[in-house]
């Protein structure tokens, strides 16, 4: 009893949102300073801070928008049947399956999102029944009636009426035990809190991983629902991770004949990454960047092991970690106003970080004056003054890049067979990796551009032009610094813009030499009425026909279009999708690389660590005793683990014990000379106990396995 | 005219009474209800004893102990020095329970308005020593068991030891009647249990050639008494009453004829149908396949029953047509009615199913097997071309849930997906055939494939 | 009883005789009721609504004190008992009243009733009685002789789609009365769809209200024949493969949109019966291959989705969205479970001696299709295997990473494997999995990573 009162009262107290607020606040600030003071006060680490902010709200808005409207249609489905329901009178439950994609930890905060949503409304009470409560069908009854009746005021603001059916709550739960859960007291709760007309709610019930449920409670669970839907209006909503064909295997005959379904598609995950990476990642209002390969890491493992997003932005989260702990020089990297003014605040060996930046050292042997060379390598003020230039080329770069990125994409994404890759975040890796115009599918590219026929071709530019205007107006233009690069930005456009003219004109008017071809044919067929022989008619035919061909391409039309793209190619790839070791100096402090420290980090690869750590303990321990010069080599002094392990290394997959243990014998006794009467000896217990105890600890690592089949054998069970 | 209403309203409420409420008229047995009666009597003049009352569901175990009962009711003696303890293993599950509703009827101390205190062991301690205190001057308490052999499942049999065990000394007097339908309750009791009871069974059997008695029993069933009849019939019941406990309840509504009163010549001319009806060859000839059917008379009570429910003012009479028409109903299978009304893709089902049993004497199928052998068939038929394998698998589904399949492992649900897990048929060639010939508009090739395999 | 019987045949059409045998056996609340009834039949034929219809009656119009309850919601049985209590239980009685832990207890109840106002009946309906088996043995056996034991006039009615042979234990069980209420035939199904007319029209008129034109056109097309017409056409299609009147039901309404459309455009007239339906001919097989899944969508996206489902397989394998290591895995998985271990030497490594024809394996050729290991299911295989032929089958190197490993378990999540034995001991390689796809599944699945499953099954070679 005591219990249940207490928690009624915790939630009496609940019940009013300031307090809650409070509550939660100074949770975040203790979470946050779980770093030391000495840390956190660092310049990096605001930098840091603010730019994670920065992106993490914008993606957690993104996010929800990209979901948004498959909620409202939930949303709008819950209520209409919750209002149709009053009619009907057969056994029918209103079921709602929303398909989310595979990976189910991503898609939970989805389903809080749609209970808030609920509640705040006022439209329905919801219950997430998780599938672990729900191993038995008391268990799953007791669990739903429970959330039901107990889990109200989460959401949030309640209306007065809710005010007061909160009350008749509070009255039911002081004599609500969990076995008194049934359906008969959610019956009777229901009854007299919301059965009058204008206050109707819909019971929704949101089972988040439908696979994961046992059947067979399913079966009955979705049974008694629909058993009882006539007098209490639920609305079931299957969170699918695979399809709907799951459904109905998991649903026999009699059962799915006592739902109707509705069938909800939400964005698929790579969709929602491709979207969060050309709105967020790609965007240029933030100053960090990926470097191509990291990027192409991240991607990866998105797409090749698990289609969480979550995962995904907590490892590009960590890159960025990695980044900024740099030390402050990496500081800098943020809006260019703030960065002159941490430009102050450098300490000495932060210059000295900045002159060991691998690009600073062809800045400084570009400089050909001596003095001034000795001057930035040694004096850190006169470096200082320089800084704000460089970086001011650097973000330049960037900007420009993302600008001509933008137009390069709407100029080859849809190619046929697009040998570039069709999505944004391919160009752009393989522009930052290396310079793309020796690239063979750059070629490729450049020559189905080729022949395109006129009209694609100027409505694919004129395409190319407008939407990278837009992209100016709408990203760049807004940011400091921004007018800069859209005024460059906006000449090479300009040029372009008006050599398409000419490719429009050259149509216009017929070419030259293309008249003359037309001319020639007359003259021909005049000498061609009297020639003599059939000889001279073939070698005229013949001639006649190569002239044709080198007009052909002679035409205005191709002149111009060959100029535009070599235009393009020059001014925009070649200057502005330049790749990173010939980006501007400094850029290291806007670009994140170091890759291998992030797979070692993010990956882990236990069986690989188990066996680097048997192989070779040296690896981990660093002590003198036991270093290899290969690693097959076998000491006595190794840990006896390490020896048993590298000697059933070489064993087949049933090992017969005593072998084994008189090669560990041996091995121990490498050290001192062993002659024949030791070797009779029998084994001393010390060894055998020793043996005896690395062979347990293999097995309990699961290398090996007593076989059943062979006295004193074991299996291997790896290989 | 309504009073003729009014009478047959009366007598279909007399008769539908009569049948489902008389618990003590027993018909035959006559021996075994002496011998128990005997039993009993002794009991009452202070002697220990215990006994077996064994036979078939409706054979009348019950009624024959109540009907003794009855007939004790009468003797002032029986009344006063015996104390009646009713239990039933279907409501006494375990001897807990049994102890403290035993403690209740017996109306001791320890009990408070219905309740009893006091942990099992207390419980029985005090009830053993109440019994132990008695002597044979003291009032005989007597034991009826309903369902005997569920208490010998009771851990220990504790109850059942101390019950023989105070009926082997010589402590208060009581009587155990052991009621049961399990031939080979002997064997379910230990070693210990057994030896301290005494040996006395009675058996119980509606004898299989006895057709007149059967006839003669139909009649009676249907008969009504006249009115002095009913008289010495309600002084019976009311002798009733003195049995005081508010456990053993059969005479709370015992039917009570005294509430009826009849017209002669309605009596008469009732009765005089009934006799015309039972000489009918048509009739005897029903009433022979019912008796073949089932020999108890409770079967033969429902049957009577249904025949009465049908009376009606318009049809005021029993009529042979009805008795034909619900025997009807005794005789068809209800798995040839259920698969009558399966669709005719679920028919096609159980005719693969049916081959595939034929093909590998009985082997277990899965649905893929069936489903194989379905679509082999679906190919060249008209009428089941382009159904959908889901559509398929829920049929069999269907199948599953009816039973006519059964699942080869009980509980086999998720380890193994369903395509695959392995069913048995739950019928016989027979049936099977049966329900095609009898199916309203099967596809002709659909009878055809049911006839021989090959397509 | 008369008034009982009145007031429910219309809503039951085609069930007379049940109601009326109802009827004569509880109808009237001064006689005595019998002991229990067993009343069984397929899904669909309305036991379940007849039997609520009918209490309600009785309640109604004799307070008779009626119980309705689930069997299926009953997990213990003291919800079935304090269920049976609760409603049963005379105004006024107080809490306490309602409890039973017990069967003893449970009867006791009743029996105190009994006391207190005598005369009164009682009728308790278990839905899904089938499931009372499940429960304690002494449930049932009770529930049969409860009249006996109480002493009340009171009957029991077991409803089930069982026949009551599934029933019976080794003691046997007491008398009970069984109906059986048979599946409607054509004509009765027919009767009752047309009677579905009027709800059908207001669907439609409301759906229509608005455009004045279509209308009036719904008005004078929208005859009772018309629809019937159409039934009939629908029948011929639907009968065959379900008999389920409820779910003919609705799919009849949900088809009927598409029958009506060309009407209301005025593209066919209401009485040229063969264009229509080789107009509906079409979307109605479309139908066919959606009936039992309870897609419910707007008629408008009707036709679209059927023809999308007729691939149904193939839109699964590509809707199916798995990370492509995920999909190696799953295919490496297929193959561990169809192939038997003897054989993964000879399919996966490369240079393998070539095998020789011994008589057996020409004998193994020879295996009838229902011995396939694809038809008899999948068999269980160890992890290392799995990641064995993963690696087999996999081109390119990947490194042995935990994001790979849980792969594994996100695909146990997902029931594209599950386990056999062993879940808890994973460590020791003795874990045993199984793959719970079907082949053509996987089939698409290497369709998509370019992979050809066929060629590494043994079946298939």
């Amino acid at each position: 009893m005591d219990p249940t009162i207490s928690v009624s009262k915790g939630c009496f107290v609940y019940k009013n949102n300031a307090t809650r607020a409070g509550k939660k606040t100074p949770a975040k600030r203790k979470h946050s300073s779980v770093l030391g003071q000495e840390i956190t006060a660092q310049p990096f680490y605001s930098a840091y801070s603010e730019c994670w902010q920065k992106l993490e709200s914008h993606i957690a808005q993104l996010q929800h928008q990209s979901y948004s409207r498959t909620l409202e249609h939930l949303i709008e489905y819950v209520k209409k049947e919750s209002v149709g329901i009053g009619d009907k009178d057969d056994e029918i439950l209103p079921t709602a399956a929303l398909l989310t994609g595979i990976n189910q930890p991503d898609h939970l905060n989805q389903f809080e999102t749609l209970t808030r949503r609920l509640h705040s409304e006022n439209a329905a009470r919801v219950c997430v029944l998780q599938s672990r409560d729900c191993s038995t069908l008391k268990a799953a009854v007791e669990a739903m009636v429970y959330n039901l009746i107990e889990a109200q005021s989460a959401g949030g603001a309640l209306s007065a009426e809710e005010l007061d059916c909160d009350e008749e709550i509070e009255r039911d739960r002081k004599r609500l035990r969990r076995t008194q859960c049934t359906m008969k007291q959610l019956k009777a709760w229901y009854l007299n809190n919301f059965d009058t007309s204008q206050n109707r709610r819909a019971l929704v019930i949101i089972l988040p991983d439908f696979e994961c449920f046992n059947t067979a409670v399913l079966q009955d669970f979705i049974l008694i629902l629909s058993a009882h839907s006539s007098s209490l209006p639920f609305v079931l909503v299957l969170g699918v991770a695979t399809a709907m064909s799951a459904v109905h295997s998991t649903l026999p005959y009699h059962v799915s004949s006592k739902i109707k379904l509705r069938v909800f598609q939400t964005q698929p995950a790579p969709a929602g990454l491709n979207e969060m990476l050309d709105k967020v990642l790609l965007s240029p209002q933030y100053t960090f960047h990926l470097s191509g390969k990291a990027f192409k890491f991240l991607t990866y493992i998105f797409l090749y092991y698990d289609f969480s997003i979550q995962g995904f932005i907590q490892g590009f989260k960590y890159c960025l970690m990695e980044h900024y702990f740099g030390g402050n020089a990496y500081a800098l990297c943020t809006d260019y106003s703030q960065a002159l003014t941490r430009i102050k605040s450098l300490t000495h060996d932060d210059m000295e970080t900045i002159r060991r930046l691998p690009s600073f050292r062809p800045y400084v042997e570009g400089i050909n004056d001596c003095k001034r060379i000795i001057a930035v390598l040694t004096d850190d003020d006169y470096l200082k003054k320089k800084l704000p230039q460089l970086l001011r080329d650097c973000m330049l770069h960037f900007m420009l890049f993302r600008c001509s990125l933008e137009f390069f994409t709407e100029l080859v994404h849809d190619l046929p067979r697009c040998p570039l890759g069709k999505l944004r975040r391919e160009l752009y890796v393989n522009c930052l990796n290396k310079p793309i115009t020796q690239q063979t599918e750059y070629k490729e590219c450049w020559q189905m551009l080729g022949f395109l026929s006129k009209y694609e071709f100027v409505t694919k530019i004129s395409k190319c032009i407008a939407c990278t205007e837009q992209f100016i107006s709408n990203d760049i233009e807004p940011l400091e610094l921004g007018d800069a690069c859209a005024s460059s930005m906006r000449n090479q456009l300009k040029e372009i813009q008006q050599l398409l003219t000419n490719v429009v004109m050259a149509t216009m008017e017929t070419s030259g030499p293309a008249a003359t071809a037309a001319t020639a044919p007359l003259a021909g067929s005049t000498d061609l009425t009297h020639v003599a022989s059939r000889h001279e008619l073939k070698a005229q035919l013949l001639q006649r026909s190569k002239q044709d061909k080198e007009q052909q391409p002679t035409t205005e039309y191709a002149k111009a279009l060959q100029l535009i793209l070599q235009h393009i190619e020059t001014h925009l790839v070649m200057k502005y999708l330049r790749p990173l070791q010939n980006a501007p100096p400094l850029h290291e402090l806007y670009i994140f690389s170091d890759i291998s420290t992030v797979r070692r980090n993010i990956i882990g690869a236990p069986r690989a660590a188990l066996h680097t750590a048997l192989n070779n303990p040296h690896f981990y321990m660093q002590c003198k005793c036991c270093e290899l010069q290969d690693q097959s080599q076998l000491v006595s002094t190794l840990p006896d683990l390490s020896v048993v392990y590298k000697l059933h290394l070489e064993c087949g997959r049933m090992i017969n014990l005593f072998d084994w243990l008189q090669a560990f014998r041996s091995v121990l006794r490498a050290s001192e000379d062993l002659n024949e009467d030791t070797q009779q000896e029998q084994i001393d217990p010390q060894i055998q106990a020793r043996f005896t105890r690395a062979v347990a600890e293999l097995q309990f690592l699961g290398y090996i396995k007593m076989s059943k089949r062979k006295t004193d054998h074991a299996t291997r069970l790896t290989w | 005219m309504p009073d003729a209403a009014q009478e047959l309203a009366t007598v279909r409420c007399f008769l539908k009474e009569r049948l489902q409420r008389d618990y003590t008229t027993l018909r035959g047995y006559e021996t075994e209800r002496s011998n128990v009666r005997q039993l009993l009597e002794r009991t009452a003049e202070g002697e220990s004893n215990s006994l077996l009352l064994i036979g078939p569901r409706g054979a009348g175990k019950t009624t024959l102990i109540n009907a003794v009962l009855t007939d004790l009711m009468v003797k002032k003696s029986f009344v006063d020095n015996t104390l009646i303890v009713s239990l039933d293993g279907n409501l006494h599950t375990d001897d807990r329970i049994a102890l403290k509703s035993i403690t209740v009827q017996m109306c001791l101390e320890n009990v408070a308005d219905g309740k009893v205190f006091g942990s099992f062991a207390e419980n029985l301690a005090f009830l053993l020593q109440c019994l132990k205190a008695g002597d044979k001057k003291s009032k005989s308490v007597v034991f009826i068991i309903e369902e005997f052999d569920l208490f010998c499942t009771h851990h220990n049999q504790t109850l059942l030891y101390n019950l023989f065990d105070v009926s082997q000394s010589a402590q208060a007097p009581i009587c155990v009647i052991g009621v049961t339908c399990r031939l080979d309750v002997i064997e379910l009791l230990e070693k210990r249990v057994k030896s301290r009871f005494s040996h006395r069974q009675v058996f119980l059997f509606p004898s299989s050639e006895a057709f007149e008695e059967y006839t003669a029993l139909f009649e009676q069933l249907l008969h009504i008494p006249s009115n002095k009849e009913l008289k010495l019939n309600s002084d019976r019941v009311d002798s009733l009453e003195l049995l005081k406990s508010q456990v053993f309840t059969f005479h709370r509504n015992h039917f009570d004829p005294v509430e009826y009163e009849f017209e002669k010549k309605i009596v008469e001319n009732w009765n005089k149908h009934i006799a015309k009806l039972i000489k009918l060859p048509s009739v005897l000839k029903l009433l022979q396949t019912l008796y073949d059917f089932d020999i108890s008379e409770a079967f033969l009570k429902t049957f009577v029953f249904r025949l009465v429910a049908q009376l009606k003012p318009n049809e005021p009479h029993i009529t042979v047509e009805q008795m034909a028409a619900l025997a009807s109903q005794y005789e068809c299978d209800d798995k040839i009615e259920l698969l009558c009304g399966l669709s005719v893709l679920e028919i096609c089902l159980i005719i693969a199913i049916k081959h595939h049993s034929e093909i590998y004497d009985h082997d277990p199928f899965n649905f893929e097997i069936i489903f194989a052998r379905f679509s082999k068939f679906a190919k060249v038929s008209s009428t089941m071309q382009n159904v959908e394998r889901a559509i398929v698998l829920k049929a069999f589904e269907h199948l599953r849930i009816v039973e006519l399949i059964m699942p080869l492992s009980v509980g086999g649900l998720g380890k193994v997906q369903k395509e695959f897990e392995m069913h048995k048929m739950a019928l016989t060639y027979g049936q099977i055939q049966q329900a095609v010939n009898k199916y309203q508009a099967l596809p002709t090739e659909v009878a055809q494939w049911a006839l021989s395999s090959l397509i | 009883m008369e008034q009982i019987c009145a007031a429910l045949e219309p809503q039951f059409p085609c069930r007379e005789t049940t109601i009326k045998t109802l009827g004569e056996l509880i109808g009237n609340c001064e006689e005595a009721y019998p002991a229990a009834i067993y009343l069984f039949g397929h899904t669909g034929t309305g036991k379940s609504a007849l039997t609520k219809a009918f209490l309600q009656q009785c309640r109604k119009q004799q307070k008779v004190r009626v119980a309705q309850l689930n069997a299926i919601e009953c997990y213990t049985t003291k919800i079935l008992l304090e269920n049976v209590l609760d409603a049963l239980a005379p105004q006024g009685a107080e809490e306490t009243a309602k409890r039973a832990d017990n069967m003893l207890e449970f009867v006791n109840e009743l029996r105190r009733w009994h006391d207190q106002e005598n005369n009164s009946s009682y009728l308790i309906a278990v839905d899904n009685a089938e499931r009372l088996r499940d429960m304690d043995a002494n449930v049932l056996p009770v529930l049969l002789r409860l009249q006996q034991l109480t002493s009340l006039n009171l009957c029991v009615l077991l409803v089930s789609q069982l026949p009551f042979e599934k029933y019976y234990n080794k003691t046997g069980l007491s008398e009970i009365i069984t109906l059986h209420m048979a599946q409607y035939n054509k004509a009765e199904t027919l009767r009752i769809l047309s009677a579905d007319f009027v709800h059908v029209q207001r669907q439609l008129l409301a759906g229509l209200s608005g455009n004045e034109k279509g209308l009036r056109k719904c008005e004078q097309a929208m005859t009772p024949e018309f629809y019937s017409n159409y039934l009939s056409l629908f029948l011929s299609v639907f009968y065959k493969a379900c008999r389920d009147v409820p779910e003919l039901k609705l799919t009849a309404r949900k088809c009927f949109s598409i029958y009506i459309e060309p009407v209301l455009a005025g593209t066919i007239e209401a009485t040229d019966v063969s264009r229509l339906w080789r107009h509906i001919a079409g979307p109605l097989r479309a139908a066919l291959t959606q009936i039992y899944m309870r897609f419910d969508k707007p008629a408008d996206e009707l036709e679209q989705q059927s023809n999308e489902s007729d691939q149904s397989v193939r839109k699964l394998a590509q809707s199916l969205e798995l990370p492509y290591y995920g999909k190696y895995l799953l295919i490496a998985s297929f193959l561990a479970s169809h192939n038997s271990a003897k054989q993964d030497k000879r399919l996966f490594v490369k240079h393998h001696g070539k095998q020789k024809k011994r008589m057996q394996t020409v004998n193994a050729k020879a295996k009838t299709t229902d011995k396939m290991s694809t038809t008899l299911g999948p068999k269980s295989f160890s992890i290392d295997r799995l990641l064995a032929i993963f690696y087999a089958i996999l081109e390119e190197k990947v490194g042995l990473t935990c994001n790979l490993l849980s792969q594994i378990s996100t695909l146990v999540h997902l029931k594209l494997l599950s386990f056999v034995s062993g879940e808890q001991n994973i460590m020791d390689g003795s874990a045993r999995l199984q793959c719970t796809v079907g082949l053509e599944f996987v089939l698409h699945i290497g369709k998509v990573v370019g992979f050809n499953v066929r060629q590494y099954l043994c079946d298939f070679m």
